[in-house]
């Protein structure tokens, strides 16, 4: 019996991580730091820093297709083809291939996974912004969902402390609805932004045009340089990975911290089909995994559980952990588990020609734009909808591409796209998306993926409030381009794209005061199971209309610290 | 780390990466990058006959021709029209550009007796003048169809087609820009920049960024 003590012993860690993705890679680093041994699972294939970025120094005319997307690909990948790029070929192999991944749209949900080492935290768009006061009381003020069970200024030292680590190049603007962090120096503006950009102050007193906040180091400190990372490059082929790890991923950063304490133990290939729960004792023990290949089954066990497998993969795995304790899936006592899907909606805003500074151009690729910060709704403001949205964009000549729209062709038609094309500049929305307990996902009762998992079926819609601000959102930037004297302004409204499209999903597992509204408590544990603790995109209790992935960097690093000390308590 | 270590570490990259095999993450790698291989490896078109990519070369030629830089033809771009038609565009797609080759070659035999390979450079400017004109034409004819004008007759299935035309410049136009011939000599190509400097005096005859 010797051997089968062992065998257990083998499979106990302190702590077990599940996804390697953004929340998950912190969780693993600040829990190693901290002293615990640490299993991470991640339930797709591995992929090496730098070495498995297998097109990153790739050149245009080595893609086969010149990343355009075969028509195999484009019925493999149906729900990828939904954002109109990421299925490229450029960076194709980083997203899931959704016939072997499939889900149930009761309603339409564009779902866009990441399931290898890393996660999408290797193909994110990498801005990176605080939510302000007011998104902390915003349900609270409003009346609806329920109230956050943190403040800012809870979350305002996490937020410090992730962004020296992340590495997060931005301005300091002194604006309250844009708080500012701890940054390497901010990228540049090209000619036409700045210019754009005192022209709007000028005409709007209370809109504001900011360099973007990224996730890429524009100076490297030593945290980053010992950890391998490089500056950037400026060479925008960052869905591809990046061989300097210029930018925050796992890779480049939570993972080789983890690692090298010596603490870490990384498993791809293993799905966590349900979290373990003993009834008597009342916690968590472990995780059941399938292998992906194998499809053989293992038990791990450990102390505490961070759930990190993006909001839908977390609340799937709770949804099925069932006991009799939990008959309707771990911690779901208020039959919130899987409800209030949130996303940011976007697809809506202006472009416009921009005459002039013809003899002006610019050095490099900046994988960044300029940001507007959300105005409506805020400070005096009052709209027929609540909330706000925020604008990403960013100026440019036109390339070569511009000579399909136009007429001609010969030695001068030729000729004349190898000189650098007229100036235009486009501002477009990312908006807020309310929670609604009605926009929600399931389990299939009957149908299975290849592992025998339930899918998930999604069953969710935007709401009036959406729709509303979509107006202004166009509206709005039109406005703003005419008067900063942009010609030919052209406003846009795409309402066929569903939630999900921002790839921010959201909620399922909000944080709450009361165990009768809410799954998590202020410390992302599940009310009634102090052990597992969920700090991914699963706990918002609201959306803001900023990206949220600085959000759950800096909600997962306090419940680790958290965790850790109420281990050293004894509390859990 | 500094810059040029930076470059160092990309430069060992590069050679790790040429003995893998690029996309090999899974076994549909191999079937979405088959035709590229396959016209490599034989030298010859997946989709087009002989002929028909031979015509593709000319007529690509005079979309995109030699100037102070090498064109088209030269850039070999015959070859990936081949392989994007045939991966990337659905059946009707490739049959309408098969069509658009052969009524292509029927207009220079009704003007000129010849095919198109045997012209010379002012009679192929006035065939894919002409091919430019039916296209819009056909555009125009597809708008007021959309628009319900009573005199149009286009089933509902062909009033969102791409003209032949509009196709050939397309795959033309991607072909070479992003070939090496169309992106290091007619544009400038910079794989690694190393810096961002927002506002740059063009210098004269400067040309676009590649990409």
């Amino acid at each position: 019996m010797n051997l089968n003590i062992d065998a257990q012993k083998d499979m106990t860690y302190d702590a077990i991580v599940v996804g390697s993705g953004i929340s998950g890679g912190w969780a693993a680093k600040e829990l190693t730091q901290k002293g615990l041994k640490v299993l991470m699972l991640e339930r797709g294939r591995d992929i090496k820093h730098v070495e498995g970025y297998t097109t990153a120094t790739n050149n245009p005319w080595e893609f086969p297709h010149r990343g355009r997307v075969t028509t195999q690909a484009a019925e493999e990948y149906w729900a990828n083809m939904r954002t109109g790029y990421t299925a490229n070929e450029e960076w194709r192999h980083h997203f899931e291939n959704d016939s072997l991944n499939p889900y149930i749209e009761k309603r339409p949900m564009d779902w866009i996974r990441g399931y290898h080492v890393g996660g999408r935290s290797l193909m994110w768009g990498r801005q990176s912004y605080r939510h302000n006061e007011e998104d902390f009381m915003a349900n609270l003020k409003d009346g609806i969902a329920v109230d956050w069970p943190i403040r800012y200024a809870d979350l305002a030292p996490w937020y410090t402390y992730v962004e020296g680590f992340a590495g997060i190049s931005g301005s300091k603007d002194g604006l309250s609805v844009l708080p500012d962090g701890n940054y390497l120096p901010p990228m540049q503006m090209n000619c036409v932004e700045k210019e754009v950009k005192a022209r709007v102050e000028k005409a709007f007193g209370k809109r504001h045009i900011t360099m973007g906040r990224t996730a890429h180091l524009t100076d490297p400190k030593a945290v980053h340089t010992e950890l391998g990372r490089a500056a950037c490059q400026y060479r925008n082929q960052c869905m591809r990975g990046c061989p300097f790890g210029a930018y925050f991923s796992t890779q480049s950063a939570t993972l080789p911290a983890a690692v090298a304490t010596g603490r870490l133990t990384l498993r791809p290939d293993s799905i966590v089909a349900e979290v373990l729960y003993d009834d008597k004792k009342g916690v968590a023990t472990g995780v059941r995994v399938i292998d992906q290949n194998t499809l053989q089954t293992r038990d791990y066990f450990a102390k505490i559980i961070f759930l990190n497998a993006s909001a839908f993969g977390s609340t799937s795995i709770l949804m099925n952990s069932k006991s009799s304790r939990f008959p309707n899936g771990m911690g779901n006592d208020s039959d919130q588990l899987g409800r209030n899907i949130m996303d940011h909606h976007l697809g809506v805003g202006a472009s416009g020609d921009f005459e002039g500074m013809e003899d002006q151009y610019y050095y490099g690729r900046r994988a960044n734009g300029v940001y507007v910060p959300r105005y409506r709704n805020w400070d005096g403001d009052k709209r027929d909808y609540i909330r706000g949205f925020g604008y990403q964009g960013g100026a440019s000549r036109a390339g070569w591409n511009r000579g399909n729209g136009a007429d001609g062709f010969g030695a001068d038609f030729k000729e004349s796209l190898t000189k650098p094309g007229p100036w235009s500049m486009g501002l477009g929305g990312f908006g807020e998306v309310l929670p609604d307990p009605n926009n929600r996902m399931t389990l299939s009762p009957d149908k299975k993926d290849k592992w025998g998992l339930p899918l998930i079926v999604f069953d969710a819609a935007y709401g009036e409030n959406e729709k509303k601000m979509r107006k202004d959102m166009m509206n709005d930037a039109v406005e703003m381009l005419e008067a900063a004297g942009l010609k030919n302004v052209r406003g846009y409204n795409d309402e066929s794209k569903h939630l999900g499209i921002g790839i921010h999903e959201m909620g399922t597992a909000r944080m709450g005061r009361d165990p009768k509204t809410s799954v998590l408590n202020k410390w992302n544990q599940i009310h009634a199971v102090k052990n597992v603790f969920v700090t991914d995109g699963a706990a918002m209790t609201s959306a803001s209309c900023v990206n949220p992935s600085l959000t759950y960097m800096a909600l997962t690093a306090r419940a680790a610290d958290f965790a850790v000390k109420a281990m050293k308590r004894k509390d859990i | 780390m500094n810059r040029r270590d930076a470059l160092m570490r990309v430069a060992t990259l590069v050679g790790a990466t040429v003995a893998l095999p690029a996309l090999g993450h899974s076994a549909m790698a191999d079937t979405l990058e088959a035709s590229a291989a396959q016209r490599v490896a034989t030298g010859k078109p997946v989709l087009f006959t002989a002929d028909q990519d031979a015509l593709v070369a000319d007529l690509a030629d005079v979309i995109i021709p030699t100037t102070n830089t090498p064109g088209a033809k030269a850039a070999k771009v015959n070859e990936i029209i081949d392989v994007v038609l045939k991966d990337c565009y659905k059946k009707p797609d490739q049959q309408r550009f098969i069509d658009g080759l052969t009524q292509t070659q029927k207009m220079s035999q009704d003007a000129y007796g010849k095919t198109f390979s045997q012209l010379d450079n002012a009679q192929r400017i006035e065939i894919m003048k002409k091919l430019e004109a039916d296209a819009k034409a056909q555009k125009a004819e597809m708008a007021r169809a959309v628009a319900g004008q009573q005199d149009v007759q286009i089933p509902a299935a062909k009033r969102n087609v791409t003209p032949f035309f509009s196709m050939l410049k397309d795959l033309t136009l991607m072909g070479y820009f992003t070939s090496e011939i169309g992106a290091t000599q007619a544009l400038e190509y910079v794989a690694i920049p190393g810096r961002y400097d927002g506002c740059v005096p063009l210098k004269p005859g400067q040309k676009a960024w590649a990409i």
